[in-house]
């Protein structure tokens, strides 16, 4: 694991690029969170066969029922990876977190006033992408929405409203489909529709640092990646 | 009744979007009531001390703090409790606008809540606003701010009552200096009257007011937000009863539906798919 430096690209409207900002050990790295990702899925879902219509479901732990093809295209998250106390988790999780903290400051050369909207930060989780093995897009989103709309009772979960900037940590890379292999996936672009920006060419392990990401996702045949955020006050 | 122009969107960059003429502004009525209420909220917030002589010495607002006989001209003087009609369309005007504006940029439409009721800003000759995003209260680690309202802005609105001459034109309330720019986007506005600004409240809208150089400079402010109420952080929206209040924070009650309304029309043949109501978070589940 190392951390190679910051050197940040403005991609316009506040998104900004740290290429190859640090550098971790493919193979290990996805092992873990291939694990993480399986586990949590497995414990979140049981499949089963819906009792209305006779297909293959899967079924949350509250007992609702979900269609199979829904939440095999949803992408696979592990948000439990903190509490593992595994030395090697540690220190990956810890070097990751730390690398972001570093980009987090060159991010404020760019956007000084950035500071004064950053109160606290949660950790990062994984989320993975995959052809095979579930998670094939995510549609455009504000990290900042909980989908309020008059009327309703208020979302429980408000925490995404309070979110001030968000972190994208590419963990393997973007590449042609002709060259895809075990550390590499195709598609995929991150797309921040509003700013004209399509993000995919991606050299190798890189940073990115964004207000309030909306994103597109497709024919993406592997990829993990970590997202973290920063957030204001409750 | 206002003569409307149809509204012209142009995105200045980095979420601002600025929309000209798009109000017509009643300047000699409105104006002349903005002079009285300065000079009124002057008079209720600051109090001239005279020396032994009867020579005006310096001034104290209500806080106890002492300006100078000019500092405290140079200060932004906020006008509230607003009772002339023209507000009431202005608000409808800053709705339309954000119409517009949630069409450029959907998923923002469910980040905006309710609003908060608007204020006039003037500024004086030599008066001008330091760097600052509209949704900053200037916290501290270890010094939470009790009242924390401002940080649930999403979008910032304004309106402008006058306009800078700068160009070399010509207008009976036009004055020098006083644009508003952008610097992360490099945006320069100049105020024109009757001009709409919206625009992100958080640090990528983080603007500065620049200093009047010869006359006075009126706008419209006002804010869309989210969150859910918390009176104790100063958070506590209420349904509007449909007039006029300035001030005080509203329920948008009727957004969406305003929304839905307002792209149906626009697209009779179709809306596009992403104009229309997000729900991404919703797609998480069947």
């Amino acid at each position: 694991m190392k951390f190679n430096g910051i050197e940040p690209e403005e991609l316009g409207g506040g998104v900004i690029l740290f290429k190859n900002a640090f550098t971790v050990d493919w193979g290990s790295t996805r092992d873990l969170f291939e694990e993480f990702v399986a586990s949590e899925r497995e414990s979140m879902y049981t499949e089963g066969i819906n009792p209305e219509t006779g297909e293959p479901c899967y079924i949350n732990r509250s007992g609702y029922i979900f269609r199979k093809d829904g939440v095999d295209m949803m992408p696979r998250r592990a948000a439990n990876t903190h509490q593992d106390k595994r030395p090697e988790v540690i220190e990956l999780l810890n070097f990751l977190e730390s690398a972001r903290d570093n980009c987090l400051l060159g991010y404020m050369t760019i956007h000084p006033l950035a500071y004064k909207n950053i109160w606290w930060k949660v950790k990062g989780h994984i989320v993975s992408y995959s052809t095979q093995k579930g998670g094939l897009f995510l549609g455009t989103h504000s990290d900042s929405s909980v989908d309020y709309l008059y009327g309703i009772d208020h979302p429980k979960e408000q925490l995404p409203t309070k979110n001030t900037l968000s972190v994208v940590m590419y963990v393997n890379d973007c590449v042609g489909i002709d060259q895809v292999g075990e550390d590499a996936f195709s598609g995929g672009e991150h797309v921040f529709d509003y700013l004209g920006i399509t993000y995919s060419d991606v050299p190798f392990k890189l940073y990115c640092l964004t207000r309030s990401e909306t994103s597109y996702w497709r024919n993406s045949l592997q990829l993990p990646w970590l997202v973290f955020t920063w957030v204001t006050k409750p | 009744m206002n003569e409307k122009n149809p509204l012209q969107p142009r995105h200045l960059g980095g979420g601002t979007v600025l929309f000209e003429n798009a109000i017509t502004v009643p300047q000699g009525d409105l104006i002349s009531y903005l002079e009285q209420e300065k000079e009124k909220w002057r008079q209720e917030n600051f109090t001239i001390v005279y020396d032994d002589n009867g020579e005006p010495l310096h001034t104290i607002n209500k806080g106890g703090f002492i300006y100078g006989l000019d500092a405290y001209k140079r200060s932004p003087v906020r006008i509230q409790n607003l009772t002339h009609p023209f507000f009431k369309e202005c608000d409808d005007r800053v709705y339309e606008a954000l119409l517009e504006y949630i069409e450029m940029f959907p998923a923002i439409l469910q980040c905006l809540w309710w609003k908060s009721g608007g204020h006039v800003l003037c500024y004086d000759e030599g008066a001008s606003l330091g760097f600052h995003s509209d949704n900053d209260v200037n916290y501290r680690y270890g010094a939470i701010p009790q009242l924390d309202h401002a940080t649930r802005n999403v979008v910032s609105a304004l309106v402008y009552f006058n306009s800078c001459t700068d160009d070399g034109s010509q207008c009976e309330y036009g004055f020098s200096g006083g644009h508003m720019s952008i610097p992360y986007f490099d945006i320069d506005i100049v105020p024109h009257t009757g001009s709409i600004v919206l625009m992100p409240a958080n640090y990528l809208g983080a603007h500065e007011i620049h200093e009047i150089t010869k006359g006075s400079r009126y706008s419209y402010l006002l804010w869309f937000a989210q969150g859910t109420p918390a009176p104790e952080h100063g958070v506590n929206p209420i349904v509007s009863d449909g007039e006029y209040h300035s001030g005080g924070q509203w329920w948008l009650e009727t957004l969406i539906d305003d929304y839905e309304d307002y792209i149906y029309r626009k697209y009779p043949n179709g809306v596009p798919e992403k104009l229309t109501l997000f729900k991404s978070r919703a797609k998480d589940h069947i």
